[in-house]
């Protein structure tokens, strides 16, 4: 029964207005209890953003950084509110993690010049696995409010030989755009693209390899999505807007589009005449 | 909350009746199974959320056919008698309607407020010419109301788009109530627009308009005229401003989020990133 109760609550969480998500998510909870694990593991929420104070620098929250009530920060790696046994990466990983975020934090820059990125691993019994988070947003400009988050699961499978490894990326980007004016009153476009998933073998040379392969699938990955995200958000919902209703009177259209029949037909009767 | 804490049952209804509030246009029948299967108690859905299919029927201008008539009308809270009843000022019938099948049955005979017909019906020729002028698919009603020594009028339009094969669904909703006192009258108008695209992923676009103005009314074929005229204006100003912001929002807000490519107009140099590290690490053991 449970099986198919995740399987309703991921379709409901797929069908309300993505604009409430937290409070649809917080509702779900409460109404079936046993699945709340599940649900916080594979539902994808806005990212928050917390301060490390120590470090004086921003981080992203999730439940890959979560122990308890508690998020470990990827610049200090200790836990916000303190935890005595919380988990830790090995001191292998941590290392990696440090590069990790210093690199997608350069990535950062130069794609979303703004914004805060983390990065999170953990290791797996044959490699690592980690998540890739960004979120950026926007300044208000022209009275429009956007926001973009960005959720990179990886999965690491190191070969036993050492010298190369498999990548398996799924990913998630969530855009926010909405605004209220006079002219439009309020409009809200927002939501989410889900999982798409990458897999690629890379070579490794040394440990820093992994985040030259990991770093080339994600920006490909995001570029694509992004792409994505323009046709369906500007393209898409906009020609079903236009489709529900049209400005220029349809009996008009009826009209042209007669009178164009009628004017390729005389056309046409006029070549068959003077063909020999 | 540990596991075996449970909510009230009146939680529940509230959770699972704001669920079903808050479907898609065209997906009533998926939310109401996942809300059936996530709810667990038929006794509880039966009795405690009911009610809110009603509204949400009301809320969206559901259309409904009538077995005599070619002209489909609507199920709004304006012509709502009580009892699972409906009215259709058009046919002057009154039907019952089934909230979950959405179908009309047992009609019979009604009779229109006589003091505001010829006002009603005036707008209803109007607005019909209108409403088939601008949407492809569209259905209307208008209903009318004598207040006073006012003429009460409402006037909705429906249209929508379900192609759930290709997974989206859209729905247009105007609702434009009319007051007429005397020789004064004051419109006022409810846009509203909903879509849903869900294709590997979760997008809607949700958008709602207020409009208000005034007109002098003479007789009710004039009267009607200048007030879909109004009507028609508002509406076309509506949708282009909703254009307008697309083309701002994909040209300006979007492109302000993340860039195509850095502005190298290349791709990352991964391999540069990191020997910058490595060189910082190697001047730092140093």
């Amino acid at each position: 029964m449970t099986e198919e109760q995740l399987n309703r609550a991921l379709d409901l969480m797929r069908r309300l207005p993505p604009q409430q998500i937290e409070k649809n998510l917080s509702d779900l909870i409460d109404l079936v209890p046993e699945l709340c694990e599940d649900l916080l593991s594979s539902v994808d929420q806005p990212l928050k953003i917390a301060r490390d104070k120590r470090e004086g620098k921003d981080y992203l929250l999730c439940d890959y950084n979560r122990d308890g009530d508690s998020y470990r920060s990827p610049w200090s790696n200790t836990y916000e509110p303190p935890l005595e046994d919380g988990t830790l990466p090995t001191d292998r990983l941590r290392r990696l993690e440090v590069e990790a975020n210093a690199a997608f934090d350069q990535y950062r820059q130069m794609y979303f010049e703004g914004g805060v990125s983390s990065v999170y691993l953990w290791d797996l019994d044959h490699g690592f696995a980690g998540v890739i988070l960004i979120k950026r947003a926007g300044d208000g400009a022209r009275n429009i409010k956007g926001c973009w988050d960005s959720i990179h699961v990886i999965e690491v499978q190191e070969k036993s030989t050492g010298r190369s490894a498999h990548y398996k990326l799924t990913s998630t980007v969530m855009l926010w755009l909405q605004t209220s004016r006079p002219g439009s009153g309020t409009m809200n476009l927002g939501g989410s693209l889900t999982r798409q998933v990458m897999e690629q073998d890379g070579t490794v040379s040394e440990p820093t390899s992994h985040i030259v392969n990991m770093g080339r699938l994600v920006e490909d990955m995001e570029n694509k999505i992004r792409h994505t995200l323009n046709e369906i958000y500007f393209g898409k919902t906009k020609d079903i807007v236009n489709g529900l209703r049209s400005i220029q009177p349809l009996a008009d259209q009826k009209q042209k589009q007669a009178f164009s029949e009628d004017l390729a037909n005389a056309l046409q009767k006029r070549q068959g005449k003077s063909d020999p | 909350m540990a596991p075996d804490d449970q909510i009230s049952d009146q939680e529940k209804v509230r959770i699972a009746s704001d669920f079903i509030r808050h479907a898609p246009p065209g997906e009533f029948n998926e939310v109401f199974t996942d809300v059936r299967v996530l709810l667990n108690n038929d006794t509880l859905l039966k009795e405690g959320v009911a009610g809110a299919f009603a509204l949400y029927n009301k809320d969206q201008l559901t259309p409904v056919k009538l077995p005599n008539s070619s002209i489909p009308s609507l199920v709004t809270e304006h012509n709502d008698i009580g009892g699972g009843r409906f009215f259709d000022p058009r046919s002057k019938q009154s039907f019952k309607y089934d909230h979950l099948r959405k179908e009309a049955s047992d009609l019979q005979a009604w009779e229109s407020d006589t003091a505001v017909e010829s006002w009603r019906d005036a707008l209803e020729s109007q607005f019909t010419e209108y409403t088939a002028n601008h949407y492809k698919h569209g259905v209307c009603a208008v209903f009318g109301q004598s207040r006073n020594d006012s003429v009460s009028l409402v006037a909705c339009i429906e249209d929508h788009q379900f192609q759930p094969k290709n997974y989206w669904n859209g729905r247009w909703r105007s609702q434009w109530c009319a007051t007429l006192t005397g020789g004064t009258g004051e419109l006022q108008g409810t846009l509203r627009v909903q879509v849903h695209y869900y294709e590997d992923g979760n997008v809607q676009l949700v958008c709602s308009k207020n409009v208000k103005h005034s007109l002098t009314c003479s007789n009710e074929v004039e009267t009607a005229k200048e007030m879909v005229r109004l009507i028609e204006e508002s509406e076309s100003e509506y949708q282009l401003a909703i254009n307008e912001n697309y083309q701002t929002m994909s040209d300006t807000t979007f492109k302000a989020l993340r860039r195509q490519l850095p502005i190298t107009r290349s791709k990352v140099d991964w391999e540069k990133i990191i020997s910058y590290k490595i060189g910082k690490e190697i001047n730092k053991a140093q």
